[in-house]
């Protein structure tokens, strides 16, 4: 069984992202980038499946992004992926899904050999769209389960059975390989790579394909752009009532009645 | 008796060896150098044990049977020669000299004290039952040699005194024979049998076959069996032993001496084969204490190219602890003091420091011959594969697999309770992080929610992962200089990541830094420039990250010349690893905990408490403010200053028990166990029925004040002594 975990080099959700003053999208000057978040399920997904079974053959990590997306791939690469491939090239540069799945698309049909199993995340936590995992799959004519919250491969590696929360159920979906899977949080928890494997993730190869490689990436376009990006609006401040019980259960019903009027 | 002190002593020579060989498996660690410092500590712990003491009766049995073994170590000397030669003592110890009577009178007194300590411990393993010690058979089969010891002694003296053979003789009767025709002549003969009760038994040694003058037996006249004073505890045995017939004490004597003198050998035989190998290794033990201060961990030296050569990180196989290590296994008292102390054991947790020492020591023991085996085969061939694990190479194993449970090493809470108990010095938290190491470099396993800190460590040098651009804004209203504003300023306040980021624990910020304003002190902070310490990766065992932040802050602090300032921290674990473990890094400062610098603006009269807080507070010991660094004194100093009552609950100061959070507890959910160390302590605070509960460290304020919520005594305000002095000085 050969698997192919697509990994996105996204800016890191625990710093605080600030948007460029004239909306044209984030201000990335000390930005730390990490591997996605849910990318990262992927790669565990499969290294745990590797773990488990006897028949996976290879793992192979991919990226699309600039040259510093080579860290994450070397992530994925010390997490257990056995070789990646980093699609680099300012042409491949999008905020448009579609176009960076189309990208992605054209790069794994030029593998020699296919892949039983296509991962990645649900959705990607810069651009939030969801849209990769199931155009990739529309553009490689996989079978595809998207936001997989359990997952059983029969031992022959020939079917899966995938589990997906909707709402108010759970949905059973059988299918057979090759396929594409997005995850979702909670099926698999990430580990930690350990300093020898990250050591050793240095040593592991990785390809890089440009437009050279990828010709077809220029005839492809990107169907839709970003106009302009606001921040958020600020959080209101918080009120804080004080004083004795009583009183205060006076303030909070006058508040909510003359001040927030929802009384 | 050459046979019995040939195989005696061949015996142990070859357990002995054995024992060094093992110990030599260890890897090297300078434990040489300042022998000054050394044999002062020897004899402040060794000689005078200064630390057996905290438990009182146990310490002064120990004390007695320490210094009787001390004292009767000559006696046994002389009766192995008295095995030889009957009438054989060192010099002037026979019983003719000043000097030997007053040996025999502080031997028999000891001898008595012995069996005296001897009885206090029969009475803790089979009346008291205590929980600490491990209740052995061989616990119980020691003291009964040593009972056995002091009674066959005791026995010897008294059959040889009653036998009128003074107890310094031989087994010998001596009869004159008179010449025929030669009046003045008698000779006298040694007998090695008595001549019955009639027979004249005389003060002469054994050797002395010779004529003898008239004159010279008539001062042979035999002597009553009397009280012999030199000899007290022998001579009151006489009296009662005197009735029996000559050949039963004579039967007696030889009992007496024979047990004695082969038990001693026997004693030496079982020591390199139990607990009592103390007696050996304690001192030396003592003598190669770490000497660095207790809080700094030693650092993986060069750990970069370590990775490189694949070599383990931390500890993974047995033979990777040090020789000292090693020699702590051995030394191991088995007492459980560790454990009585260990906040861990005490809410019922898997680790306990004792039985941690003591499943390493057993497995050292068990695969001694492999391992000595692999030592000494390192030079000439390969060693075989790590991997082996089945069979002979059983010693190869990784110690996580089987020896010590991994839950064992994460129960720790480094509170050093353990360290700080244990008589003969042996180290445990330093071999805890070590086997931490080498889970978390090289397995990558560790509790799940550990990883969220060292995220929020790597991306913004904190363990929530705050962002780490805001780590100045609790002062943001305060006016508050940075060092980059500042570079002049005389104090560095280095803030920490809980006091820079926690709602609760911004408040000692802002205190304190309102009390160096109202002091007028020079200080500035370095804001978003400070990273954390590292501290509780390192103690999680992710030495590679704690290195990098040690490294960084270094840096910048040097940049600023925080050499030549005073750089003052409310956190103690922050204080601990600027003072103790940044000089490893290159960074020596002058570091003070804000209970002593706060404390000390009010004794320099430049804080002035406007009024006395008339209250009652319990205060709890941070571990790293106490036991690490031994600051107990300048916290109880700042809350007397302003006129509260300190309230000292059971376990304080150096037995202060842990809060629970330390040894990065602070960001793992605590291991299973019967109960909560942070509930058990706030217990133990309010027997103290305080009026409130005083803390010194961002860590201990959060347990504690779960503690009390969970207790329902929200009534009860925790505060920090900067809030509280902050208090006395702003009252109007």
């Amino acid at each position: 069984m050969r698997i192919l975990t697509i990994v996105k080099h996204v800016p890191d959700s625990n710093v605080p992202i600030k948007v460029r003053p004239d909306g044209t999208g984030i201000d990335t000057t000390g930005l730390k980038y990490v591997i996605d978040p849910f990318d990262e399920f992927g790669v565990e997904l499969a290294v745990q499946l590797r773990e488990k079974r006897g028949d996976v053959s290879e793992i192979i990590a991919l990226t699309q992004g600039p040259e510093k997306a080579a860290e994450t791939l070397r992530v994925a690469l010390a997490m257990g992926a056995d070789s990646a491939i980093h699609l680099s090239d300012p042409i491949f540069e999008s905020f448009d899904e579609l176009f960076y799945a189309s990208v992605i698309a054209e790069a794994v049909t030029k593998q020699s050999t296919p892949f039983d199993l296509v991962l990645c995340g649900k959705h990607n936590i810069d651009l939030d769209a969801g849209a990769v995992g199931p155009a990739l799959a529309e553009f490689l004519d996989l079978a595809h389960v998207g936001a997989v919250t359990n997952l059983e491969i029969t031992p022959d590696g020939r079917r899966f059975t995938a589990r997906r929360r909707i709402e108010g159920a759970e949905e059973v979906v059988e299918g057979a390989l090759p396929a594409l899977l997005t995850i979702e949080k909670g099926l698999v928890e990430p580990r930690y790579p350990s300093l020898p494997n990250l050591m050793k993730a240095k040593k592991k190869p990785l390809t890089v394909l440009t437009s050279k490689e990828l010709p077809g990436s220029a005839s492809h376009k990107a169907s839709a752009q970003i106009a302009y990006v606001t921040p958020p609006p600020p959080r209101p401040e918080c009120k804080f009532i004080e004083g004795e019980p009583a009183q205060m259960a006076h303030e909070l019903v006058r508040f909510l009645r003359d001040e927030a009027k929802v009384l | 008796m050459s046979i019995l002190l040939v195989a005696g002593w061949g015996c142990f020579a070859y357990s002995a060896w054995r024992r060094w060989k093992l110990l030599r498996v260890g890897v090297a660690e300078n434990r040489f150098d300042q022998p000054g410092e050394r044999l002062r500590r020897t004899f402040k712990y060794a000689i005078a044990q200064l630390r057996m003491s905290r438990y009182p009766l146990a310490g002064a049995a120990h004390m007695l049977i320490f210094l009787g073994f001390g004292v009767l170590l000559l006696r046994s000397l002389i009766l192995w020669g008295r095995g030889f030669d009957a009438g054989f003592s060192f010099w002037w110890f026979d019983s003719d000299h000043l000097i030997g009577r007053l040996y025999c009178v502080l031997k028999d007194i000891f001898a008595v004290l012995v069996i005296l300590g001897t009885l206090v411990f029969v009475y803790y393993r089979i009346i008291r039952r205590l929980p600490r010690m491990t209740l052995s058979v061989e616990g119980l089969v020691i003291l009964g040699i040593i009972l056995a010891m002091m009674f066959a002694d005791i026995l010897y003296d008294g059959a040889s005194i009653a036998l009128n053979v003074r107890s310094s003789q031989p087994l010998v009767t001596i009869t004159p024979r008179e010449f025929p025709g030669e009046p003045n002549k008698r000779e006298v003969i040694a007998w090695t049998e008595l001549q019955g009760d009639q027979g004249h038994t005389l003060r002469v040694p054994a050797s002395t076959y010779r004529e003898l003058t008239q004159k010279e037996i008539r001062s042979l006249e035999p002597e009553a069996a009397s009280f012999v004073w030199f000899e007290p505890a022998g001579a009151a045995a006489a009296m009662a032993m005197s009735r029996l017939p000559g050949k039963a004490n004579l039967f007696l004597m030889h009992l007496g001496f024979w047990t004695h003198s082969s038990l001693v050998l026997i004693f030496l035989n079982i020591l390199p084969y139990s607990k009592h190998f103390h007696i050996i290794t304690g001192i030396p033990n003592i003598y190669f204490q770490n000497l660095h201060p207790p809080g700094r961990l030693s650092p993986i030296q060069d750990i970069d190219s370590k990775l490189e050569r694949e070599e383990t990180l931390g500890i993974r196989r047995i033979e990777q602890f040090s020789w000292k290590s090693i020699l702590d296994f051995y030394t191991c008292t088995e007492c459980g003091r560790c454990s009585d102390h260990c906040p861990a054991t005490k809410t019922g947790k898997k680790l306990s420091p004792k039985h941690f020492a003591l499943d390493l020591r057993d497995f050292l023991y068990k695969h001694e011959q492999g391992l000595v085996a692999d030592k000494q085969g390192k030079s000439s061939a390969e060693p075989a594969a790590a991997t082996d694990c089945n069979g002979a190479n059983g010693h190869r194993i990784d110690l996580v697999d089987g020896v010590i449970d991994p839950e064992v090493l994460w129960a720790c809470t480094s509170c050093r309770a353990c360290e700080q108990e244990c008589p003969v010095f042996i180290t445990y938290v330093d071999k805890i992080i070590d086997m931490r190491r080498y889970l978390v470099q090289e397995r990558g396993e560790f509790p799940a929610q550990l990883q969220s800190a060292f995220r929020g460590m790597e991306s913004n040098a904190n363990p929530w992962g705050f962002s780490s651009s805001d780590r100045g804004q609790w002062a943001a209203d305060l006016g508050v200089m940075t060092l980059a504003e500042n570079p002049d300023a005389r104090v560095l306040f280095w803030v920490g990541c809980m006091p820079s980021f926690d709602e609760r624990a911004k408040k000692i910020s802002i205190a304190t830094a309102k009390l160096m304003q109202k002091a007028g002190v020079d200080f500035a902070i370095l804001g978003a420039e400070e990273q954390c310490t590292g501290d509780p990766a390192r103690r999680a065992g992710n030495e590679y990250l704690y290195q990098m932040f040690a490294k960084a802050n270094v840096e910048v602090l040097n940049n600023y010349g925080a050499d030549k300032k005073t750089i003052v921290t409310s956190c103690p674990h922050c204080f601990n690893t600027l003072l103790n473990e940044y000089p490893d890094f290159g960074g020596r400062y002058q570091v003070v905990h804000h209970s002593t610098f706060l404390s000390g603006l009010i004794a320099d009269g430049r804080l002035k408490p406007s009024r006395q807080l008339d209250r009652k507070v319990a205060f709890h010991d941070s571990c790293y403010l106490g036991r690490y660094n031994e600051v107990y004194d300048a916290p109880r100093n700042a809350l007397r200053s302003i006129g509260l009552t300190v309230l000292e609950p059971a376990q304080t100061r150096d037995r202060g028990m842990c809060c629970g959070a330390g040894g990065a507890q602070m960001f793992k959910e605590e291991e299973p166990g019967g109960e909560r160390v942070n509930l058990l302590r706030t217990a133990q605070l309010l027997e103290t029925a305080p009026d409130a509960v005083a803390t010194a460290c961002p860590f201990c304020m959060r347990m504690l004040t779960d503690g009390l919520a969970s207790k329902g005594r929200e009534n009860v305000p925790q505060l920090d002594i900067a809030e509280m002095i902050l208090e006395a000085v702003e009252a109007v």
